[in-house]
């Protein structure tokens, strides 16, 4: 069995809420690819890491803003550490981070059934890699085909954000 | 000077012209020779005029930020082209009205020329839906319908059919030198209706974005075409123009309408200003703003 799962696929899975076809076609894959299992139990650790930094930033409200940034920075030094190299896009930031702020980018604007349709899209023309799965190379073009979807819907100042925002996810870690 | 637009301007607009709306028509209800009131009642007009003028202005702009060609320029063009002939037909009407056309029976035929006007709008308008609609089939949004979005769709037919069979009562059905001009009042029901239908398509879309502000815009234009088709309703149908409390509401709806819809433009006008103002901040420093959404995130 190939390992047909997309990235966007893997984050809704791990995020707690897929849908019930794409549940059980992971646990079905996943059941019998162990590379996969491992990837699996890589992401699900990474949530878990980023819900237990989210809480305990908000516990911490009453933080000065210093001590604050601390925690956030740290929560993104443990997501960084505890990614898998396959998805790692340029030199620092993984393409999982840079899909997880793409996404957290356009929800407010385009909501979250645009923003996970757009990007399910957009990394379905990225057809470089046999597997389907967005690795860092694709990057650059799965930006460029995102950038092309939301502008079609939302005009070029929609495409020129994206493709701002995309290019420095992936310069940041250069 | 430069004058920005807001949307408290829009909504400020659209209370005057519910009040004046509303007030006109009590006013006929309680004192049908009020002085005055036959100019009030036709009030409506320049209103018409400003809030098409402001959705024009704000089509225009959106259009210019699509590229060219492609499918949404042209919606927004054909848009833009609605409010153009909504203009003409409004400029039209309150001019033959203050020159007193209206009053003359014998010239009740070259007032009916404004149907030419009325109907182009609603044809662009349509044509617009269309084409904003196949954008966002593209890329796979108001493509999947369920059995309860036939609900409204058949409530909207209904209204349609209601509106048709008082078709007597048209004001243009008095042009006795242009039966086209007839007709196509007739078919006013239907013209209203068709992007009525279609603005329920856009509904369906809004529901299938999971919020936003690009869904609220899509809920804004909705909104202000199934205004004008429950407007139109109380307008032709004699048993409900009699009935004052009815009469006054929709009196009111049909005023509101075309403000409704320029603050549904704005509202689109003001995601595209929102995103080029993020794309600027990107470009200055992707570091702190980067830093700025993950910490929105993780609060939640």
């Amino acid at each position: 069995m190939g390992h047909d799962i997309s990235e966007p696929e893997w984050l809704e899975y791990v995020s707690g809420a897929p849908p019930r076809a794409l549940a059980q076609r992971i646990e079905s894959h996943v059941a019998v690819c162990p590379e996969c299992a491992r990837l699996l139990d890589e992401l699900a650790n990474w949530h878990d890491l980023l819900t237990r930094e989210g809480a305990s930033l908000r516990h911490a409200l009453q933080l000065p803003d210093a001590r604050m940034e601390e925690f956030v920075d740290r929560a993104v030094e443990r997501v960084c550490a505890a990614a898998h190299p396959r998805f790692r896009a340029g030199r620092g930031r993984t393409a999982a981070e840079g899909l997880f702020l793409m996404r957290s980018l356009l929800e407010p604007i385009f909501g979250s059934g645009t923003a996970r349709i757009a990007m399910d899209l957009a990394a379905s023309r990225c057809t470089i890699h046999p597997e389907g799965k967005l690795l860092g190379g694709e990057w650059p073009l799965f930006v460029r085909n995102l950038s092309e979807t939301l502008a079609s819907i939302c005009g070029s100042a929609a495409g020129r954000l994206v493709n701002r925002a995309g290019t420095c996810l992936v310069a940041q870690g250069a | 000077m430069r004058v920005r637009c807001t949307p408290a301007m829009l909504w400020t607009g659209l209370g005057i012209s519910v009040l004046a709306g509303a007030a006109s028509k009590t006013l006929e209800f309680v004192n049908p020779s009020a002085p005055g009131l036959h100019f009030g009642i036709n009030f409506y007009g320049p209103l018409y005029i400003v809030a098409n003028a402001i959705a024009f202005h704000f089509c225009r702009k959106i259009c210019t930020d699509h590229r060219d060609p492609s499918t949404m320029h042209l919606a927004w063009m054909l848009m833009a082209a609605s409010c153009v002939t909504a203009i003409v037909r409004h400029g039209y009407e309150w001019t033959t009205y203050l020159l007193g056309w209206h009053d003359k029976p014998l010239l009740a035929s070259v007032v009916s020329l404004r149907q030419i006007p009325t109907v182009l709008a609603m044809v662009f308008m349509t044509a617009g839906l269309v084409a904003m609609w196949s954008s966002f089939a593209a890329i796979g949004l108001g493509v999947r319908f369920r059995w309860r979005d036939a609900i409204l769709p058949l409530v909207i037919v209904a209204l349609a059919a209601a509106d048709l069979s008082h078709r007597q009562n048209m004001w243009d059905a008095r042009s006795a030198a242009y039966p086209l001009m007839r007709y196509l009042q007739m078919l006013s029901p239907v013209s209203l209706a068709v992007p009525a239908l279609l603005g329920l398509v856009l509904q369906r879309i809004s529901r299938e974005m999971r919020g936003g502000q690009f869904a609220d815009f899509l809920r804004y234009l909705v909104w202000s075409l199934l205004l004008r088709l429950a407007s139109l309703l109380t307008t032709f149908s004699p048993e409900l123009r009699e009935v004052s409390v009815i009469a006054i509401a929709g009196t009111a709806a049909f005023w509101a309408a075309p403000w409704l819809f320029a603050l549904a433009v704005l509202r689109r006008w003001r995601i595209t200003e929102s995103l080029s103002e993020m794309a600027e901040l990107y470009e200055r420093d992707p570091e702190e703003e980067f830093a700025k959404l993950a910490r929105k995130t993780v609060h939640g």
